[in-house]
């Protein structure tokens, strides 16, 4: 639509109006900054608050290491993040390395293994098969009763997936989360509203089947330092790609070093 | 003047030792310490002449005492048998409110007068303590908590100490300042024991000279906790007895539908219910320095017990005692220890409900678990309690780091909630809710993984191959020579099913418990690089190779 000549001479001087009077900082564009290199990678240089991150990558890809520092960024700002390990893989010594506060995270194991056994320890899972809920069980939408005996853990894994990422999202900033196989579109629509009702971030790893705000890929990396039975793993550089939404709509690719840890 | 009410304090010294030799009299007239944490929490008077004094290292007081018996401390079995002393306190004087098990008080204004006076009623409380099997306890009595405590710290060899009403001050003024430190799991310590050495560096040696200072001064110069001090050593209650009777909205409830016999579902509900009223009071600015525990059994009994803490409950606190009073309650009966009694309990509970009796405006006490932002650790804590109840609270754990040689080892898993305790060193993580961080100890670990850590750490490892060039196993012989370099690398859990190994770093041979044959284990372990650009930790073990972790 064509205006008219003078609208049109006012309208930068409107537009730079608006910028002065608008809220210092939306609530729908809360970020949280994620410093370093991979925060380059991100528009905005963070995570928007309220959506999706989906992270990609073929195992030993550096896709976990990703996640990481997007946890590290989360957790340093002081905002609470948790990880629902469902492969029970979380590394928590390199998330600890790559920057997590640790006080601030809570790893939920799904299936029916609940804590890994550990020697001489204290907090082995009481009651291995899974049978134990002793809080209140049942009417809130999981199944209580980890399926009993003969159902294969990754439906459980599957079932509970769900419900236990949107109570996660109701009270975390972060939440990371190894989607499941046979995870479903219906199902990730409504994590997706959740996130942005609740203004949290899900960062999803693996194939997630709904929308995301941003794509990223680790597509591998190149490590230093480990030669042929001399030196040792050292500095690694990973190969990502990013997709996403608005800014982000242009796939590209980028180099990211990773520290060394010191 | 004159504000604190009658008090008595029923003090069982050492009540982890008594508890102890109650479950096996075969530790009578032993030296007996019980521990926590590695450290000593409370010893017998046979270990005290041996030197062994609370706070030593465990190690420190089998030397200082040779044949010193060391426990480790069992709340639930003391929270247990001191439920019996506090029935029969409770027989002869209601009302009464337990501080931590081995410590009670109870207001003696309407008991005294029935009984005939303090000293009749010290006198009987301790003739019944005996009949009840309980050999020592002190009782002393006086015009506030204070100093009832202390007067029954002098009640030496079976006779009650009784201050004669208003003459608290008078009683306290030559104790040291030294006392006004709790230092027995009173509260939080670090701020009272500053103040204390303070005290005595200024020259006020006296609860009597420190009394003697103008109130606003002391408010002025030490703070709340010093106002608090000030009037703790003047006699009187540490807040003003203007006590607030909470509307009766503020008590929660959980009903067990159908009604429970076990403990673990009692308690876990019962952390709850700490987490909910401690919230509640704090959106009112309020916390809670007395609260009744009630609950309900399937065949209507009604059983009540009061809780107090001088420094006002914070969750992780009240938790703890309802978990003391639960256990006590339904744990089994006193006859046994084991924890198969737990599903002898006749009645199952049908409701527990908290009230909270006596409410304090809660500028001093510090409510946050975690430190940080409050408001955000409470929504994320109430989203993790969620979950607990969903998935079981081993479900939702909290790592922690330690000591250890592999990725796997260095991280011990915490069910959310629970104190992080481990017998083998803590490292990076502070201490929660106001106590001391646990020490760190720094051992060297032998063959421990050089970083950086993997990010992928399988539990349990995955089955793995590890070839050398001419395609024989790698195997690593009893004196730690490897067979062969290591040239491919097969497992379903890397991209491809594996390749061609690249580089690798290694091995580290762990002896494991080489002293016990029966669970010694010896494994070699090797960072190796695939083509691809991926990197694992591979170990070998028992001529078998798995993929440890993945640095993904």
């Amino acid at each position: 639509m064509a205006l008219p000549a003078t609208a049109q001479r006012a309208q930068p001087s409107l537009v730079e109006v608006a910028g002065r009077a608008r809220p210092v900082v939306l609530a729908g564009e809360r970020r949280l900054v994620v410093p370093g290199p991979v925060g380059d990678l991100l528009p905005g240089g963070g995570l928007q608050r309220g959506t999706v991150v989906a992270v990609d990558g073929s195992a030993g890809a550096g896709g976990a290491s990703l996640v990481l520092a997007l946890l590290a960024a989360a957790t340093a700002a002081g905002e609470w993040a948790a990880v629902v390990d469902a492969g029970g893989s979380f590394g928590a010594l390199a998330a600890a390395e790559a920057g997590v506060a640790l006080e601030r995270l809570a790893v939920v194991h799904l299936g029916d293994r609940g804590v890994p056994g550990e020697p001489g320890g204290r907090g082995v899972a009481g009651e291995p098969g899974g049978r134990g809920v002793p809080g209140e069980p049942g009417g809130r939408g999981v199944p209580a009763e980890p399926g009993g005996r003969g159902v294969p853990a990754e439906i459980v894994v599957s079932e509970r997936f769900g419900p236990v990422v949107a109570t996660l999202l109701e009270g975390m900033t972060v939440v990371a989360a190894t989607v499941p196989g046979q995870f479903r579109a219906a199902e990730a629509r409504r994590l997706v509203a959740r996130a942005r009702e609740r203004g949290s971030v899900l960062v999803a790893a693996g194939s997630w089947p709904g929308e995301a705000a941003l794509r990223l890929r680790a597509e591998g990396s190149a490590w230093s330092g480990l030669g042929r039975g001399e030196g040792l793993l050292g500095a690694r550089t990973l190969r990502v790609s990013v997709a996403g939404r608005g800014a982000a709509a242009r796939e590209r690719t980028a180099e990211v070093p990773l520290r060394a840890a010191s | 003047m004159g504000t604190a009410e009658r008090m008595l304090c029923l003090w069982c010294p050492d009540w982890p030792v008594v508890t102890a030799r109650r479950r096996d009299p075969g530790l009578a007239g032993v030296a007996v310490a019980v521990l926590e944490r590695g450290f000593v929490l409370s010893a017998s008077s046979e270990a005290r002449a041996g030197g062994v004094q609370r706070g030593l290292r465990k190690r420190e007081a089998e030397a200082r005492c040779p044949g010193l018996v060391t426990l480790p401390s069992d709340p639930a079995a003391e929270g247990r048998a001191f439920e019996v002393l506090a029935g029969v306190v409770e027989a002869l004087a209601p009302k009464l409110a337990l501080e931590r098990p081995g410590l009670l008080f109870v207001p003696t204004r309407g008991p005294s007068r029935y009984h005939g006076g303090d000293a009749t009623l010290a006198a009987h409380l301790v003739a019944e303590a005996g009949v009840a099997g309980v050999a020592e306890v002190r009782v002393g009595v006086a015009d506030g908590t204070f100093a009832a405590r202390l007067a029954a710290r002098r009640a030496f060899g079976g006779d009650a100490v009784v201050v004669p009403p208003g003459g608290s001050p008078a009683f306290l003024a030559p104790w040291p300042v030294g006392v006004l430190d709790p230092g027995d799991g009173g509260g939080a310590p670090g701020d009272a024991s500053s103040l204390c050495s303070l005290l005595v560096r200024l020259g006020l040696r006296t609860l009597g000279d420190f009394a003697a200072l103008p109130e606003a001064a002391v408010l002025g110069r030490f703070g709340p906790t010093g106002l608090a001090a000030h009037r703790r050593a003047r006699g009187e209650e540490d807040h003003p007895v203007a006590t607030r009777v909470p509307p009766p909205e503020l008590e929660v409830a959980h009903e067990f539908d159908p009604p429970t016999p076990r403990v673990d579902a009692a308690v876990f509900a019962g952390r709850a219910l700490a987490e909910r009223l401690s919230t509640a009071l704090a959106g009112d600015g309020l916390a809670c320095v007395r609260v009744r525990v009630e609950a309900e059994t399937e065949h209507g009994e009604r059983l009540a017990r009061r809780w107090r803490s001088r420094d006002g409950l914070s969750p992780a606190l009240l938790a703890e005692r309802v978990r003391w009073q639960l256990e006590a309650w339904i744990g089994g009966r006193p006859r046994g220890t084991a924890p198969e009694d737990t599903e002898e309990a006749t009645g199952g509970l049908s409701l527990l409900r908290l009230v909270p009796e006596e409410v304090v405006v809660a500028g001093r006490s510090q409510l946050g678990l975690w430190g940080g932002d409050r408001a955000a650790a409470e929504r994320a804590a109430r989203a993790l309690v969620r979950l607990q109840s969903l998935l079981g609270p081993e479900a939702v754990t909290v790592p922690v780091l330690r000591g250890g040689r592999t990725p796997d080892e260095r991280v011990a898993w915490i069910p959310f909630g629970e104190e992080p305790y481990d017998h083998r060193a803590i490292v990076g993580r502070s201490g929660r809710d106001g106590q001391a961080a646990p020490p760190v100890l720094s051992e060297p670990w032998p063959g421990a993984i050089p970083p950086p850590a993997p990010a992928a750490v399988f539990r349990p490892p995955r089955p793995a191959e590890l070839f050398d060039a001419g395609g024989r196993a790698v195997t690593v012989s009893g004196r730690g020579e490897v067979s062969g370099e290591p040239a491919r690398l097969c497992c379903i859990a890397l991209p491809g099913g594996g390749g061609m190994v690249e580089g690798w770093a290694g091995p580290w041979l762990h002896d494991l418990r080489w002293w016990d044959p029966s669970s010694r284990r010896r494994r070699a372990l090797w960072q190796v690089k695939v083509a691809g650009g991926v990197a694992a930790l591979v170990a070998v073990e028992g001529g078998r190779a798995s993929l440890e972790a993945l640095y993904d």
